[in-house]
């Protein structure tokens, strides 16, 4: 329909605006409606995944433990900053010496930044010396999509009955240096305390820091 | 132990900058000895400085293709460009005046951010006493540089001026030029009255009287100023009502959280006329009502 009178026009501008309408509007079209994405205080979305040891890990199994889901990619600096320290992992092992179920979900696709083997996640479960309960593949991006992961880290708390306690930020301090650890105020330490001692999270939702998931 | 892996995916990222014909540089996470992505440079718009002046300093990122950097709200994911001023005693830095962002969409993803060059100004303001000796004003600068991949980058410059004894012997930079095109670049304050109704699912933000200056066709954008109040890749709902402009945004994360106000940069796309591409900031406080108030 716009070819008919592109000989009274010059291409590049009827090209250009083509292309200019086209981005805007690609950058208006909705995301897949955020409303029924997680929500705090409502059951915390169902899914199925499969684990880096081929395992199968449904979500509604998990009712009577605290569940923890870890959004990841081990390439991604932000990610980087809370394994070189250790932090990542010493929240896995306080967590999951309680009780809590820690699931840390690589959503990156085939071909992109984070997106590994099975082999390969057990491996960096090992040489970093991580402590999930598990690693779930998720290279559909579908689990991430159901939680509207937007970030690697993005940290999930849900409590022993699968209802949403926490979504945000690892902690307070959105940078890639290590050095903040220390002062910063670890959100999903505290909403695991809160969940554990029964008492209301005090920051439910933050935001999440680091790069964007790599979906496909 | 836990280096190997990481360690071996920078070592390529870092190949890989080599490769684009970069700076040799290396791509340690979160230390890079040397910015590979962005060059930046500090400027001022004088070239002296009086006691008792208000001049622009101007932090520009010069963006490899491909790349950006993060607005204020970065959006989905990334991280603003973070400064830090190092003054002589006797100056102080407002904070950053940020210019209207692009759009970037990945996926199910939206950021807010910068390509090719972007200016950040900031305003200084010197004090009725002044050293005679040149003022050095410095500033530390950290930005997340991101493709599909993101890299963690900083770096320093600085800028000097000569000191005057009073402001009518202080001159202009060579950079008027810059400083200029970087103002047009800014959001302007809105002319327009505003509303603001809250629900909980969504806001209707009401821009009151914009029609007069708008073409019916017009495609506008309201971008928020902080996190997590507006789903920045939601669809945003535009009814021309008489004079008016309603806007329904899907709330963000925060959608439990009360909301009091509004704060963004509403940017008038394609079909704006001759506002097209300029932005406006709003500042629209919630109503039960939805009557005008001020701005």
């Amino acid at each position: 329909m716009i070819s008919i009178q592109m000989s009274r026009s010059p291409w590049p501008i009827r090209v250009c605006v083509i292309l200019i309408a086209a981005a805007w509007l690609a950058a208006a079209a909705p995301r897949a409606a955020a409303v029924d994405g997680p929500s705090i205080g409502k059951t915390a979305p169902d899914f199925v995944g499969t684990d880096s040891n081929g395992k199968t890990v449904a979500l509604k199994d998990l009712r009577g433990h605290i569940v923890v889901l870890e959004w990841s990619n081990n390439q991604c600096p932000f990610v980087g900053k809370h394994y070189r320290s250790g932090n990542m992992q010493a929240l896995q092992k306080e967590a999951t010496g309680q009780g809590v179920i820690w699931l840390t979900v690589l959503s990156s696709a085939p071909g992109a930044q984070g997106n590994v083997t099975a082999a390969e996640a057990n491996e960096l479960t090992r040489s970093r010396g991580a402590a999930p309960t598990a690693v779930i593949l998720d290279p559909s991006g579908s689990i991430g999509r159901a939680y509207g992961a937007r970030t690697t880290p993005h940290m999930f708390v849900i409590d022993k009955s699968g209802t949403l306690a926490y979504m945000g930020g690892m902690d307070d301090k959105a940078t890639t240096d290590v050095a903040d650890i220390p002062t910063a105020k670890n959100y999903v330490r505290l909403a695991l305390t809160a969940v554990m001692s029964g008492t209301p999270v005090q920051d439910p939702v933050t935001r999440p820091y680091g790069c964007s998931v790599k979906y496909q | 132990m836990n280096w190997n892996f990481e360690g071996s995916a920078y070592t390529l990222a870092a190949l890989l900058v080599l490769w684009l014909g970069n700076t040799p540089s290396t791509a340690a996470e979160g230390t890079p000895s040397e910015p590979m992505h962005v060059a930046i440079e500090a400027l001022a718009d004088q070239a002296s400085v009086a006691p008792g002046q208000t001049f622009l300093v101007a932090l520009v990122e010069r963006i490899q293709p491909g790349w950006h950097t993060y607005w204020v709200n970065p959006g989905d994911a990334g991280q603003a460009t973070k400064l830090h001023w190092t003054l002589p005693s006797g100056y102080r830095v407002d904070e950053v005046q940020w210019p209207v962002p692009q759009v970037f969409r990945t996926g199910s993803l939206v950021t807010y951010g910068y390509e090719g060059e972007v200016v950040l100004l900031q305003k200084v303001h010197s004090s009725q006493t002044l050293p005679s000796s040149p003022a050095r004003l410095s500033v530390e600068a950290q930005w997340l540089a991101c493709r599909d991949i993101c890299i963690p980058e900083h770096g320093a410059a600085q800028v000097t001026l000569r000191a005057e004894p009073n402001a009518a012997h202080s001159a202009s930079s060579a950079s008027t030029a810059l400083f200029a095109a970087a103002g047009e670049r800014l959001p302007r304050p809105s002319p327009w009255a505003t509303s603001l109704i809250v629900g909980g699912a969504s806001v209707d933000l009401t821009v009151h009287g914009i029609a007069h200056q708008l073409p019916a066709a017009a495609q506008v954008q309201f971008l928020p100023l902080t996190w997590g109040q507006i789903d920045s890749a939601a669809k945003q709902t535009l009814v021309h009502a008489g004079a008016d402009l309603r806007l329904t945004l899907v709330r963000g994360d925060l959608r439990s959280a009360a909301l009091p106000g509004l704060d963004g940069v509403l940017v008038l796309g394609p079909g704006s006329g001759p506002l097209q591409g300029q932005g406006f900031l709003l500042h629209a406080l919630a109503s039960d009502a939805g009557a005008p108030r001020a701005k």
